[in-house]
């Protein structure tokens, strides 16, 4: 309880600094917006040319990019100091200021910015929904739709979970924002059906695997659009395939998100033990 | 006699070419990444030939198509990583600009030769090594042609000629440091839309006819499409010339342009020093 008060102080605090620079909101909202339509015409040129991938239309893959930009915008909004963190500000000493509060360490890294690119991008997530969902066929009632919201709501923990992970190598070698940025990125390969992969050989088996199982990305988005839209088929993974269960798949998600923030958490721990001070 | 003007530019020069050097540790997470990238849009592309029957979309078969994008991609890898944007940035925002400008030597030239060091550098370490990895694969596992000596001429000049263009525009661009503080912001929002009209995503083949002829007569065409469509062997000989040529235009209307924006932050910078 005690936390949630702290940390609706720290969020008016964090958005009285971002006031300071009217322009800023300007220009994140004009990024937000111009960066997701090229990412939308992007697509729409790529996909002119054939009917669809794997069965998914260009609708069902807008709807799935806009899916996908709910819970990143969410983790975006709450906790996207933690880039700051491995891009530099441990380096310069900020930690030290972090480790005299008696606060938890990771509670304040997230608490003390708020980005509000992350509600822009859930907007334009419901914006890309609402555009391609008269196109496509899904499954109604409560529930299809019931776990499909549950599921959204714990998968912004994977994406936590990666960050905080990777993050944490920061405490031992300064920097680690190359790292943060090049496992963050692997989440581009779920924009597209993850099943495409799968018929590419072995480098798509490999890259299947890793979106399923390694950095469950393919949780987030594919699985459980893959059950919503077309409901009663039968989803090939590797070697077996698992039936079309709406709330199988929100079991995985839930499970697998606890477990990941769990292990990023213990590791942030440990790795903490090695930070030593730059003497700032 | 005269005293050659560059001379005092190539310590610029120099020290930030070994400054990639010194720090390519770091810079390899970045390539890495790019390198992840194009694995993925390979992958997707390979899916869109499967579904089309395996024919040619666009004038593009699925080997020239990946080929296209192994290019655009490691084109930009040294083309587009100049320093120009967030240096000013730094400038401004640390108040280094003032020690800058009562330097006896030009701003604007300044930025431009320390931006040439950390392109050639990557170009030295990450472009060299990565392209002959990338002509192996696309010459033995993608069955694909190598370039020929002298597209491979045009495709240095025109590379450095999108180094040209694109560092007038990063030091245009960088100007808006005096109103807004999220400058890397603007860096990845002008980097997404640059690399998409440039043709470094999608190739210009792929966009409705309309587009095809409006973009390849603006600057972005310089950045991606021409110098990876000559590496490819895509252009004749006249549209080679006619592509140089407009590039070559643009990068001196652009330099031309950022000394006049210089000059406009000049008298923007005492009023901000007070």
């Amino acid at each position: 309880m005690h936390y949630v008060k702290l940390y609706f102080r720290y969020l008016s605090m964090a958005i009285k600094s971002k006031m300071m620079y009217r322009a800023d909101w300007f220009i994140s909202l004009a990024g937000l917006v111009v960066s997701n339509l090229i990412a939308f015409f992007t697509l729409y040129l790529s996909t002119l040319p054939v009917q669809s991938l794997d069965g998914w239309t260009f609708s069902h893959i807008v709807f799935l990019q806009g899916f996908l930009l709910v819970p990143m915008g969410i983790d975006h909004a709450l906790t996207d100091k933690l880039w700051n963190y491995g891009g530099g500000l441990i380096n310069n000493g900020e930690m030290d200021r972090i480790l005299m509060k008696p606060i938890n360490p990771l509670f304040q890294m997230c608490a003390e910015y708020f980005q509000e690119g992350g509600l822009g991008e859930i907007v334009i997530g419901i914006v890309f929904m609402c555009i391609s969902g008269p196109q496509i066929s899904f499954a109604t009632g409560f529930n299809a739709i019931f776990p499909l919201i549950i599921g959204l709501l714990f998968s912004p923990l994977i994406y936590f979970a990666i960050k905080v992970f990777t993050m944490s190598i920061a405490f031992y070698n300064r920097r680690s924002i190359s790292i943060m940025s090049g496992v963050y990125n692997i989440k581009e390969y779920g924009k597209y059906p993850s099943s495409i992969y799968g018929t590419a050989g072995v480098g798509g088996k490999i890259i299947y695997s890793v979106l399923l199982f390694i950095l469950p990305f393919g949780l987030i988005g594919y699985l459980p659009l893959a059950v919503f839209m077309f409901p009663g088929k039968e989803i090939a993974l590797l070697w077996f395939s698992i039936p079309s269960s709406p709330y199988l798949i929100m079991g995985l998600i839930i499970a697998v998100s606890i477990i990941m923030v769990t292990i990023a958490i213990l590791f942030f721990k440990h790795a903490l033990k090695s930070y030593s001070s730059a003497g700032a | 006699m005269r005293r050659n003007p560059f001379r005092k530019y190539r310590g610029f020069l120099k020290g930030s070419f070994l400054n990639v050097i010194a720090f390519r540790n770091e810079i390899i997470g970045w390539v890495v990444q790019d390198i992840l990238t194009v694995i993925i849009m390979v992958f997707m592309w390979f899916s869109i030939f499967k579904e089309n029957g395996g024919q040619t979309i666009n004038g593009f078969t699925y080997p020239q198509m990946s080929a296209y994008l192994i290019i655009a991609s490691l084109t930009a890898n040294w083309t587009v990583n100049g320093s120009t944007f967030m240096d000013i940035n730094d400038d401004i925002a640390n108040g280094t600009i003032a020690t800058s400008l009562t330097r006896p030597i030009s701003y604007r030239a300044k930025n431009f030769f320390t931006s040439l060091g950390s392109n050639i550098g990557n170009f030295v370490i990450f472009f060299l090594p990565l392209i002959i990895i990338a002509y192996l694969v696309l010459i033995f596992g993608f069955k694909l042609p190598a370039p020929e000596p002298l597209n491979i001429l045009f495709y240095l000049v025109s590379g450095f000629l999108a180094i040209a263009v694109l560092d007038s525009f990063d030091f245009i661009i960088a100007q808006l440091g005096f109103i807004t503080n999220s400058m890397f912001g603007i860096y990845l929002i002008k980097g997404s839309i640059f690399s998409f009209l440039a043709g470094s995503i999608i190739p210009y083949a792929y966009f409705p006819a309309w587009a095809q002829s409006f973009l390849s007569y603006l600057p972005f065409a310089s950045l991606g499409s021409t110098p990876v469509n000559i590496l490819l062997g895509r252009l004749s000989l006249a549209q080679v010339g006619i592509s140089l040529a407009l590039s070559v235009a643009w990068a001196i209307a652009l330099y031309a342009f950022s000394l006049y924006a210089n000059k406009k932050m000049i008298r923007h910078v005492i009023s901000v020093g007070g």
